[in-house]
């Protein structure tokens, strides 16, 4: 087994009587890709939203790297290294393509006020390494355009990629991608199928939740299926094929010609 | 405009005609007793008021034409853009700065006490509106009662001068900035934390509460006649300049700092945080951005500029009364922003000028125009954020 | 002591009308309507208006010209209502957070300041012919407790106002499309919810309150000024938030909690106090329960 990096334990949330998910456990180890799947409303992004600190879980336990985060707001667990991205893309639109990457990497450092006031030289090139950095996830993730541009003017696909940008630039050991395929066509799916191959092989650990059955087959280390807020199974992507309970409830009927293409 | 917002603005006109008509050219006046109504023909009023919009109408539409035919007239253009090139060729030299304050320094030197008093205002109009740009500009929070903490930096002088005797106002500056930074974090912190609008109301309750509070508590703060400012605090002559030039000179000096300060932290990762939480807060908070945290630091820096300010304006003014809180002043700064361009450093510069210069010269030539003020920068608040949000300067550009 | 507790009764009852159209805008915007403690002042001063046009026209007839003016308040108000809605918040809707708040405190300040240049900077009397019925005469209830014909029309009025409005929102079809925008605006649309009308709609009824308890207040208090509606507008916000903001039954509640509240601080405190114990109390809930006494914890949409 690889080292254990995210640990979710009996991870539960409900609103109100509704349970959105219950007793969720799982583990990722380092460097390994995991897929959320599930039919809608299953309680994926609910998931996310619990791992990332936008929601209290009601129950359970999320460990990163042996420290328990629950409890932590989301800045807080960002800069205990885990990063996430959003299902409806959220840049900062009106920021350069730098800047938004640069969001995510400098508030890892702290850098006194006193040394912006008087533009000191440790601060003038700490910010110069910052930009580098900067520059080189863009160009990781493959976006070509002008980096001093809007946000909001790029691409869609290209949008999607800068939030991957952004978050990986928080420096973190998981990241937690909702949905980097969603509304992007054959060709761009590949690449996006390659930069999150690129990514694990960074070492960083890859969570994500996707409905492309492409995606997920292709690049998952293992896959977890959630049905009506449940853990449904887990396991390799042929074991999870063949599972007969994932075949009645995730994919049953006329859904299996839809979800397996 | 579309249409159906001129509709609907044609429609607010005729409303607003329909409730004041019998008060503009009737006077309706009851017998308390007998319930009798009478209502007397009063055309003087309806032509004093026509007449005191007209010159407001006019100059804005005389600026909306000279604007429209700039814009339009190619030689015009050509020159402003290589005027603009070559300022922003000029900007790069790190002595400009420099030789700006020392143009504008030259000033206090040369000006009568009339000039002085009017650049004294627009430069504490500066500091109060960039200020105030760095929450409602840089960091997107709504402040309404942003002439509670003017008054606040004010009273905080003019309180300690007069309980102890020999403070001067460059002494009780640091105070007023602790004050300023603290009431600020106090006021800020319930309503920060929440999502929403909340921090508008409540800065607006804070005004109103402070200017009720110095009002009851007149044994301290000299109740509604306020307080004076005793001849040793206020600004001391030197080096052979009178009063009034060493207010300016201070004043300015303020401004220059302010700008530089606020210009570094912009574009620091402090400020990036702040536009983050502007553009999209929920993606700043994922990034690792602590949103409160940031939120409560631009709140009290923004509150310690209008401390600053404060001390400024009672040591010119010399006296200080609760009126300094109402909800005029903070209208006005609220306007110079966002005339000048929300977020822009330059933007709230010149809003202030506009806003404060132009009334005081049309004032010679209208005397009601005072009057008129808040109508007009009403309208400004409307018309901005429906035909260029961004200010006439603003874009909401970085790096 | 009843006595106190009655008039603050009164008070919240006003307080609570103008509340429940902050908290409507609100529960279907999620945006405060800052113009809206100037479409209540906007209600007294019609309402003037029409009680003095009418009386000129028909001399005589006091009932009728009361009547006269409650109709051309409600009238002009909900036309201000509309305009408030379609020149402030429609175009930007999809803007910045800013951009709808500003335009709009834009338009109360545009609002106010004609109301003031155009007609007085002083306060203009209510006809007294037409207050002075509901003034003189009055109900004594027991020992200690006398209800005024005005104060028992402000509270009667106010509960017939608010128990018609939740049979609106609960029992009719617009009802439920307010309720329904309120939730998820896109699902609204799609299963054939006029998005833009029922968000009109909240607006003019939200104003239609607030100069009904415009007409009342100016009423009670015999006068009317240009600037009357910024001080009930923060108060009326209070209540709102006090209640839960975008929780109708919480506004009405949180009306009369801080209208009590403040006739009781008159009492114990002195009247200079008042308004003060109205932020004190902002400043407290906010901090302390934020959703207010009758507000759901809601998830946030991430």
């Amino acid at each position: 087994m690889r080292q254990l990096v995210l640990d979710v334990q009996n991870v539960g949330k409900r609103f109100g009587g509704l349970k959105a998910i219950d007793n969720i456990c799982f583990q990722v180890g380092k460097g390994e890709i995991l897929s959320v799947i599930g039919p809608n409303g299953a309680g994926k992004t609910t998931l996310f939203n619990c791992l990332s600190g936008f929601y209290q879980p009601d129950a359970g336990d999320v460990i990163l790297s042996g420290e328990r985060v629950n409890g932590m707001s989301p800045h807080q667990i960002c800069r205990r290294g885990m990063a996430r991205t959003f299902q409806n893309i959220r840049l900062f639109d009106h920021l350069s393509l730098v800047d938004n990457v640069l969001v995510g990497d400098t508030n890892h450092h702290s850098t006194s006020v006193w040394g912006m006031l008087i533009r000191s030289l440790s601060y003038r090139t700490f910010q110069q390494a910052a930009k580098e950095r900067a520059m080189k996830w863009i160009s990781f993730v493959g976006i070509e355009a002008d980096p001093r541009s809007k946000a909001g003017h790029l691409s869609y696909g290209n949008q999607r990629r800068l939030e991957v940008a952004r978050a990986l630039a928080t420096d973190p050991q998981v990241i937690l991608l909702d949905e980097p395929g969603a509304g992007m066509n054959p060709s761009e799916i590949g690449g996006m199928i390659e930069l999150i191959a690129k990514i694990r092989s960074q070492g960083i650990t890859v969570v994500l939740i996707e409905h492309h059955m492409k995606v997920v087959m292709d690049i998952s280390d293992r896959i977890l299926v959630l049905d009506h807020g449940e853990e449904l199974a887990i396991g390799k992507p042929e074991e999870i094929r063949n599972h007969p309970d994932v075949i009645e409830a995730y994919l049953g009927g006329s859904g299996e010609k839809r979800k397996v293409s | 405009m579309k249409t159906r917002a001129w509709g609907s603005t044609i429609l607010l006109g005729i409303l607003l005609v329909a409730i004041t008509y019998p008060f503009i050219w009737l006077k309706l006046s009851y017998e308390p007793l007998s319930g009798v109504l009478r209502a007397i023909p009063d055309f003087k009023r309806g032509f004093a008021f026509l007449s005191g919009l007209a010159p407001l109408v006019g100059s804005g539409l005389g600026i909306y034409f000279l604007f429209r035919f700039l814009k339009q007239n190619s030689f015009f253009q050509k020159k402003t853009t290589a005027v603009y090139h070559s300022y922003k060729h000029i900007r790069r030299n790190s002595f400009f700065p420099l030789i700006l304050f020392l143009v504008f320094a030259s000033l206090a030197f040369f000006s009568g006490p009339k000039t002085l008093n009017v650049l004294i205002m627009v430069g504490i109009y500066m500091i109060l509106s960039l200020g105030l740009n760095v929450t409602i500009g840089m960091t997107g929070l709504l402040v309404l009662g942003y002439a509670g903490f003017f008054a606040l930096g004010g009273y905080t002088f003019a309180i300690l001068q007069q309980k102890i005797p020999g403070v001067t106002w460059w002494m009780a500056m640091p105070m007023a900035c602790l004050i300023g930074a603290a009431v600020g974090g106090l006021v800020g912190l319930p309503c920060l934390r929440l999502k929403g609008d909340y921090l508008a109301i409540v800065t607006l309750g804070f005004a109103e509460s402070f200017r009720e509070m110095v009002r009851n508590m007149s044994g301290f703060t000299g109740g509604d006649s306020g307080l004076v400012i005793q001849a040793a605090s206020k600004v001391q002559p030197l080096f052979g300049l009178g009063v009034k030039s060493m207010v300016y000179l201070w004043v300015l000096a303020a401004v220059f700092l302010t700008v530089i300060i606020l210009h570094r932290l912009y574009y620091s990762p402090l400020g990036r945080a702040w536009t983050a939480i502007r553009e999209n807060e929920i993606a700043a908070e994922a990034m690792g951005v602590p949103v409160v945290k940031m939120k409560l630091l631009a709140f009290s820096l923004s509150a310690v500029f209008a401390a600053i300010a404060g001390v400024f304006y009672t040591a010119h003014i010399g006296f200080l009364n609760p009126e300094s809180s109402a909800f005029e002043i903070s209208v006005l700064v609220l306007a110079m922003v966002i005339l000048g361009g929300l977020g822009s450093i330059p933007g709230a510069l010149l809003g202030s000028f506009l806003l404060y210069y132009i009334p005081t010269i049309l004032r010679d030539y209208f005397p009601t125009i005072a009057d008129y003020r808040l109508l007009l920068f009403g309208t400004i608040m409307v018309i901005m954020m429906l035909v260029r949000p961004q200010g006439l300067l603003g874009s909401k550009d970085r790096v | 002591m009843l006595e106190i507790i009655l008039n603050g009764l009164v008070r919240g009852a006003c307080y609570a009308l103008v509340a429940l159209g902050y908290t409507m805008v609100y529960g279907i915007l999620g945006m405060i309507n800052f113009a809206h403690g100037e479409v209540f002042m906007i209600g007294m001063f019609a309402s003037v208006f029409g009680i003095g046009v009418a009386s000129v026209l028909l001399p005589g007839y006091l009932f009728i010209a009361l009547i006269v003016g409650f109709i051309v308040s409600i009238l002009i108000a909900a036309g201000f209502g509309y305009a408030n809605e379609r020149i402030a918040y429609r175009r930007l809707r999809g803007a910045h957070l800013m951009a709808p708040l500003t335009s709009a405190i834009g338009l109360s300040i545009v609002l106010q300041n004609f109301i003031m240049l155009s007609v007085t900077k002083d306060k203009i009397d209510f006809p007294q012919a037409q207050s002075r019925f509901f003034l003189e005469n009055q109900w004594h209830v027991c020992e200690g407790l006398t209800i005024s014909y005005l104060q028992l029309l402000i509270l009667g009025t106010s509960l017939v106002v608010m128990g018609a409005l939740f049979w609106v929102i609960h029992r009719t079809r617009l009802g439920m499309a307010m309720r329904a925008v309120a939730q998820d605006r896109m699902m609204a649309q799609l299963v054939g919810v006029s998005v833009n009308k029922t968000i009109t709609t909240t607006f003019v009824i939200g104003s239609v309150l607030a100069s009904i308890a415009g007409v009342m207040v100016s009423m009670y208090q015999g006068v009317a000024r240009f600037d009357s509606g910024y001080l009930m507008g923060l108060k009326a916000f209070t209540a709102a938030v006090l209640g839960g903001i975008g929780n109708i039954p919480g506004a009405v509640l949180g009306g009369f909690i801080l209208g009590v509240t403040e006739d009781l601080t008159s009492y114990g405190v002195g009247s200079d106090w008042k308004n003060l114990t109205t932020f004190l109390i902002l400043m407290v809930v906010l901090l302390v329960r934020p959703r207010g006494l009758l507000g759901e914890r809601t998830a946030n949409k991430v």
